[in-house]
């Protein structure tokens, strides 16, 4: 089925779904894919963490990778050594796994390297990424800087520039974080919002689960027990006037969750 | 070896769920009835500053905690600010030396990735130390605690002999074939290496992993507190769940991962049960109607797939206050109660 509005404007080739931890990324960002495919696009959902969500997007007629690191790794090290055996040896080795292991934030440099490098091969390509939350966000960030710093020459440090250029063109990457109603979710988001900005990449924050959507054409008077949340919503909205909303869903499975939401993603483009 | 009384409980569970404010009621229950307790959060996000009103400037040092009735002390895990404290110790009270190695520098910042492991080296010294009667433990969500409980286990491959042998063998002449075959390897590894990463990368990581070797008895001593917290019955697990989110899958499975490092010591928290406010509300319009009885048995669908033969588990309602500090007051007297 596609999208009577199908001229999708500004469309990026890598959104990365973000934000505090419980907040509803996942779902989301699921939607968000679900809505490209609908409207016709080429669409990669993508994750490294959490959930296997092989048989969600199977269900959902979306593509999934998982990456795996050592996978990633390999790839990587087999193009810049030339040697596809030389890198399975290294990738093999104890010593070179534990050193590995032990540096996280190298993990999301692969990552990223490898997921901008599916991004150049295929030109018709969207990837959607499902993103670990703040803080793992923040670092997974900002591993190209460090890992840049680290290297001051060598192949890393070329490729890692040539990336950092890459995903800082505006054109190519945005960074969706997503936000729910509540004080420390506001604030972590400002948090987020400004340690993404001040590395380059654009931004564009939405929030989920909202009752201000959800109760939009109704007109309630009797809200009970979610008057102070949706009070503590209207005055979020005040002080962020444009800020696009994502309506909280009444729905059970998250297939269909994820369905009745993908209608709805045309502002997060 | 000194075995230290302090009793550690660790609050972990999936995003949103409320691990940082409930592990704030419960240092607070604990300060409150007498004892001396340290809450700290090994969680990059560092929300507990919220909860705590302490700013980020407070992050690497333990502090005092006063806007509560009971004070307690608060900790942010800092990477850099355990490293500087540790040899700062090993230099029995001399200045801790700036850090140049630029390997170091880069991977002790606060998102530098190195967090976990000194997330376990904090916990270490803090528990060693014998001060506390309580540490109570804020984690960051869902599997990343994982990656803390096997900070362990990665400490000590890393600090396996064969390769601590092999370091100082990279610089030094090698005599027996054995270690020859080994130097060659890990000499051919290196190579490999240079050419990807360039050569002074390999000269500074081959100096920042001497430097670290040099507190090689700290990081080991730290790699035996999962054991601690397995097999010590003063500590004790708290698994937070949300009657507000459909995540019991994945509740269910931090459980059984984290089965080998909880042992018998786990409790779960179910929190954020709003039946008791919902159910005395009657709502005219549809819409609303709706909205009441999708909030009633996502909560019931919750409660009853969960599965509480095997531990007890503790209920905590919603709170509508919006200021953190006001959740943290309204909350504790659970706590009270349980104890009964």
């Amino acid at each position: 089925m596609v999208h009577k509005a199908n001229q999708i404007r500004n469309l990026k080739r890598l959104y990365v779904f973000t934000g505090k931890a419980g907040v509803g990324k996942t779902t989301t960002s699921l939607a968000f894919a679900k809505y490209l495919k609908n409207s016709g696009k080429k669409v990669l959902f993508m994750d490294f963490e959490g959930e296997d969500k092989k048989e969600l997007c199977h269900d959902l007629g979306l593509d999934y990778k998982r990456l795996d690191l050592f996978q990633s790794l390999e790839i990587y090290i087999g193009l810049k050594l030339n040697s596809q055996i030389v890198a399975a040896w290294i990738t093999s080795s104890e010593f070179f796994r534990s050193i590995v292991e032990i540096v996280p934030g190298m993990s999301y440099l692969i990552y990223l390297g490898h997921i901008m490098d599916m991004i150049k091969k295929d030109k018709d390509l969207t990837i959607v990424l499902d993103s670990p939350s703040s803080g793992h966000a923040t670092m997974m960030l900002q591993s190209a800087y460090h890992y840049r710093d680290l290297f001051k020459s060598g192949l890393l440090f070329a490729d890692i520039q040539k990336m950092l250029q890459f995903a800082q063109d505006n054109d190519i990457v945005r960074i969706n974080i997503c936000t729910i109603p509540t004080e420390l979710a506001m604030t972590e988001t400002q948090e987020l919002k400004n340690e993404i900005q001040s590395m380059n990449f654009e931004t564009k924050v939405f929030l989920n689960n909202s009752f201000t959507k959800l109760l939009e054409d109704e007109n309630c008077q009797d809200l009970g027990p979610l008057t102070s949340r949706i009070k503590l919503e209207k005055s979020i909205l005040e002080e962020n006037k444009s800020l696009p909303l994502v309506s909280l869903s009444l729905m059970h499975h998250e297939q269909d969750l994820v369905k009745e939401l993908s209608k709805d993603m045309g502002e997060l483009v | 070896m000194s075995h230290p009384k302090t009793k550690i409980e660790t609050f972990f569970g999936t995003g949103g769920v409320g691990k940082t404010t409930l592990a704030t009621t419960r240092a607070l229950y604990l300060a409150e009835k007498g004892h001396s307790v340290l809450l700290m959060t090994i969680d990059p996000s560092k929300r507990l500053k919220q909860v705590l009103n302490i700013s980020d400037d407070t992050s690497g040092k333990v502090s005092k905690v006063d806007s509560f009735k009971a004070s307690f002390d608060g900790l942010l895990l800092d990477p850099l600010s355990t490293f500087l404290g540790l040899q700062e110790e090993r230099n029995q009270g001399g200045k801790a030396q700036e850090i140049k190695n630029k390997i170091l520098q880069i991977l002790l910042r606060p998102y530098g990735g190195l967090h976990d492991i000194f997330s376990l080296v904090e916990l270490s010294r803090q528990f060693n130390k014998g001060t506390y009667d309580y540490i109570v433990l804020d984690t960051p969500p869902g599997d990343h605690l994982l990656d803390f409980l096997e900070s362990g286990r990665k400490i000590n491959k890393f600090f396996n002999k064969k390769f601590m042998e092999v370091f100082t063998q990279i610089n030094q002449k090698s005599s027996s074939i054995f270690e020859l075959a080994i130097k060659t390897g890990i000499n051919k590894l290196l190579s490999y290496l240079e050419k990807v990463t360039g050569k002074s990368f390999v000269e500074d990581f081959i100096e920042a992993v001497n430097k670290v070797y040099q507190l090689r008895e700290d990081f080991t001593l730290a790699a035996q507190i999962p054991n601690d917290l397995k097999n010590n019955p003063n500590h004790h697990w708290y698994l937070v769940t949300s009657l507000n989110q459909k995540k019991i899958k994945q509740a269910g499975d931090l459980k059984e991962k984290t089965k080998n490092y909880t042992g018998e010591h786990l409790t779960f928290i179910l929190n954020q049960s709003q039946k008791e406010l919902i159910i005395p509300w009657n709502p005219e319009s549809q819409k609303l109607k709706e909205i009441k009885s999708f909030l009633l048995n996502k909560e019931k669908e919750i409660l009853n797939s969960f599965s509480v033969q095997e531990a007890s588990n503790i209920l905590f309602p919603e709170v509508i206050s919006s200021s953190p500090k006001e959740h943290v007051l309204e909350l504790k007297n659970i706590w009270e109660k349980e104890s009964k």
